[in-house]
Order: C-alpha cells, then sequence, then structure tokens
C-alpha cells in the first residue's frame, strides 16, 4: 500500500479515519466539490501537514521523510497549473531543473506534446496558451520526470469531452504500463469508471464510499 | 566676502536671516493664491532650522572630544530610525520573522560594508573619529534603508500575488530557493535599481552632495570625486550585501521545515 491515513484531520475541512491508497495503478477521488479532495491530494504531496493523525508513505511516515526526497517520488499537477518558463520548452527544462534531472531533448519534449494531442510548437509563448493547453503542457512537463506517484487534480477539467476521453484513456494506459502510479481527482467518476481500479468518494471531508 | 583662495566663506548670522526671505517669499504666494498652506511651511522651516541647530552643537561637542562609545551609540540610534522607518515606509503589512530579518539585515550588511570602507578604503585611525564616521555611516545606511524598503515590499507582495506559482513549482520537486528565484531575482533587482541609476546619472545629470559639500568647502574636485567614487562603491555594496541578505533570509520565513509554504495557496 502506498499511502495510509490513519485519523487524519486537516481543519474543519478534512477528518479521515482510515484510507488507503495508491495500491493500484489507477486511483480516481471522486465526490463533490469543496469535499475535501484537493486537500488530500495537498497533504499526499506534503505541501500542507494534517493537524491531526498520521499519513504514511511506503510504510513510512511522510514526515520522516526529507522534503525533497519525498518531493523527488510523489509530485502534483494542481488544477489550474500555473506556467514557470516563457516557452513551452522551458516549461519542460524547468521542471527538468526543479527536479534535478537532465539529459532530455527537444525529441523528448515533443513527444510528449505529441502524446497530449498538442499541436503548439515548444517556442510558443506558453502564457498564451488556452486554459487546457495549458494544462496539458503542465501535465506533460510532469511525465517528463517520470515520478514513481502522481497525484493529479482534475487533469481535464479545462478540456472538451474528446480531449477529456482521450487523455484519460491514456493516462489509464500509462498508468498500466509505466512505473508511476497515479491518483487523481476527477470531476465525473463515470469517466473514469474503466480505467481506475479504486474509486474513492471523498463528501464533506469523509471517505462516502469505496470501490 | 572675497572668496579667496579656497577658503570657505563663512555666513555671518546676519546673513543667513536674509536668506529666511525665501521663506517669506513662499508664504506671501502661498497665501495670496490661497493654497492655504502657510503654516505648514513655516513649520517645516522652523523644524528644519532646530533640528540642525541642535545636531550642529551634538557634532561639535562629538567632533572636539572623539570617543568610541558616542560614536557606537550614535551608530545604533541611526540604525533604529533606519529600521524604523522601513517598517514605517513599507505599505504591506510584515510578519515578526520579516521584521527581524529585515533589522538584521540592515545591521549585518551595513556595518560590515561600514567597517570595510573606514578602515579598507579610508584607513581611519582611530576607527571612531566622528568627523568621518557619522557622515559615512548615514550616507551607508540611508541608502540601505532605501534599498531595503523596495525590496522587502517587493518580496513580500510578489509572494502574495501568486503563491500557487511557487506551490507548482514545489509539486514538481523545486527546493524552496529554486521555486522562489524569479521572484527573489526580481525584488533584488528592484532594490539595487536606484543606487545603480543614480551611479549612470551621476557627474552628469547631477553633481552628489557629498562631494558638492567638499567642494565647497574648499576640497580639490579630484580628491572629492575620489571620496565620492570610493563612497558610491561603499554604497553600493551595502545596498547589494543587505538586500542580498533580506532576499535570501526573508524568503526562509516563507517556509517551515518542511519546505511548505506558509501562504494558502489554494484556490
Amino acid at each position: 500500500m502506498l499511502f495510509e491515513l490513519e485519523n487524519v484531520v486537516y481543519k474543519d475541512i478534512l477528518n479521515i479515519e482510515s484510507l488507503q491508497l495508491g495500491e493500484s495503478d489507477l486511483t480516481a477521488l471522486s465526490g463533490p466539490s469543496g469535499g475535501g479532495k484537493t486537500t488530500l491530494l495537498r497533504l499526499l504531496a506534503n505541501l500542507i501537514s494534517p493537524d491531526e493523525g498520521v499519513i504514511y508513505y511506503k510504510g513510512k511516515k511522510l514526515e520522516s521523510y526529507p522534503p525533497l526526497e519525498l518531493r523527488e517520488k510523489v509530485k502534483m499537477l494542481a488544477q489550474n497549473p500555473r506556467m514557470l518558463g516563457d516557452t513551452i520548452r522551458s516549461e519542460f527544462e524547468q521542471a527538468a531543473e526543479f527536479a534535478r534531472q537532465d539529459g532530455y531533448s527537444d525529441q523528448d519534449y515533443q513527444e510528449l506534446m505529441d502524446l497530449m494531442n498538442l499541436d503548439k510548437k515548444l517556442e510558443d509563448d506558453s502564457e498564451e496558451l488556452s486554459g487546457g493547453e495549458k494544462q496539458r503542457v503542465a501535465l506533460a512537463r510532469l511525465m517528463l520526470l517520470e515520478p514513481e506517484m502522481m497525484l493529479l487534480d482534475e487533469p481535464t477539467a479545462s478540456l472538451d469531452i474528446d480531449n477529456e476521453k482521450y487523455l484519460l484513456d491514456f493516462l489509464g494506459h500509462r498508468a498500466r504500463q509505466a512505473g508511476s502510479k497515479i491518483i487523481m481527482v476527477t470531476h465525473a467518476p463515470e469517466l473514469t469508471e474503466d480505467i481506475a481500479q479504486q474509486q474513492v468518494i471523498i463528501e464533506d471531508g469523509r471517505v462516502k464510499g469505496e470501490e | 566676502m572675497e572668496a579667496a583662495n579656497d577658503a570657505v566663506i563663512d555666513i555671518p548670522l546676519i546673513q543667513l536671516i536674509i536668506a529666511y526671505v525665501f521663506v517669506l517669499v513662499l508664504v506671501a504666494i502661498v497665501k495670496s493664491q490661497n493654497i492655504g498652506r502657510e503654516k505648514q511651511v513655516l513649520i517645516a522651516a522652523t523644524r528644519m532650522t532646530l533640528q540642525l541647530v541642535l545636531i550642529g552643537f551634538v557634532l561639535e561637542y562629538i567632533f572636539e572630544a572623539p570617543h568610541p562609545a558616542i560614536t557606537l551609540l550614535i551608530l545604533l540610534v541611526m540604525q533604529g530610525f533606519a529600521i524604523q522607518n522601513i517598517f514605517a515606509r513599507v505599505s504591506t503589512k510584515l510578519s515578526f520573522d520579516m521584521k527581524k530579518t529585515v533589522g538584521f539585515s540592515m545591521a549585518a550588511g551595513t556595518i560590515f560594508s561600514l567597517f570595510f570602507f573606514l578602515l579598507a578604503v579610508i584607513g581611519l585611525d582611530p576607527w571612531y573619529y566622528p568627523r568621518y564616521f557619522i557622515p559615512i555611516g548615514g550616507m551607508i545606511i540611508g541608502n540601505s534603508m532605501t534599498g531595503i524598503s523596495l525590496g522587502v515590499e517587493h518580496l513580500v507582495n510578489e509572494i502574495k500575488k501568486d503563491p500557487a506559482r511557487i506551490e507548482n513549482a514545489l509539486m514538481l520537486g523545486a527546493s524552496p530557493t529554486q521555486a522562489t528565484r524569479s521572484v527573489a531575482n526580481q525584488a533584488f533587482y528592484n532594490a539595487v535599481l536606484p543606487t545603480i541609476n543614480s551611479m549612470i546619472g551621476m557627474g552628469i545629470i547631477f553633481l552628489p552632495g557629498m562631494m558638492t559639500g567638499q567642494i565647497l568647502s574648499g576640497v580639490d574636485p579630484l580628491l572629492a570625486i575620489r571620496y565620492q567614487i570610493a563612497i558610491m562603491m561603499g554604497i553600493l555594496g551595502s545596498v547589494t550585501l543587505t538586500v542580498f541578505l533580506l532576499v535570501r533570509l526573508g524568503i526562509r520565513t516563507y517556509f517551515n521545515d518542511r519546505m511548505q509554504l506558509q501562504v494558502d495557496a489554494e484556490e
């Protein structure tokens, strides 16, 4: 089991007695908005710490990992991702630098762009992209780093339905093939039914259902 | 009086009083135009007179009997006022940790630069000789104060403006230093820019105050420019050092030991 939560409380947003996440290749978190899904991802990504309770990653308490070591393994994609460079190429370069990884080429970037169905050039200004394009560039720069755990906050929220289906299929495929496991928040659980092996419903900060 | 040789022309008290004609003219103009600020003009002129008379006597007293403790006390008072002034000038609210960082950066950066300048460049002996120590200290502290005010304001505002951007970098595995690099660099640049600009205009657009003063008091212009160049280097060094400390240490006040950003970034 990758993540285990025990009596985790965060403000009045989240209160989870017991939850195990991420054993399957792809886990989908769903539930009404404002229910605490994003907060749960942020806790797992060590962006915030719980007020009470313990979170384990691979059997070790989260706080016993040096922060950078943990973020090397577990990386997250925000729902409204920010661009960190000027061009699409520099988005990839920044990500590689932040992760202290190198040896990538334009070809690697271009491959990821193609996989994301992004018809853009690497020199294109990343701030000029639409919301959906930014989301895909941000997902691509995250995938470049191949972390062992990817936490995705509604990665298809700004996409049209065709692109959304395509990307979800792709993620499901990727999770089965590559070493990366995925925990993702989704606004449409019916779309993730086929690809997710574990589905968790979070409502009012609590686990309301699991299958 | 004839402007003979290089001696300073004395201003007798009577002639000094004549200078107040300017104030009367200004008050008359303000009054005739119904601007209604004559009281403020008079208060400002009076304040300036009293403050300068007071500092004149203080300096006279200190220069006559130089003492290291008194020099250090004055340095301390200048630092205190400068730090207070930064807090008053910055329009955003500063956390207690950030205030401590401002104080430390000011003190450490200016004291190091001041002593380096006085001892290595001027070769001041004894080191506490107030005729040099106090005015040079004032220039270094004053300019660093401006630099830090700009730097801290920019830093705080930029982090608040889009904390999610910093967090997005953390999500990819960036260290706090990496995640805040563009914010930190921009704050640093904004803070040292006025100093750099003033060096560019110096001698052409304006003659700096210290150099003007030295020339008026009979110092050879070629010696006066040496002092001016040296003090500009001292100011540049001090501004750079204080702002660098501020930005580096200031960033740290925004992260805890789990490298989590302590500003709410959730949308």
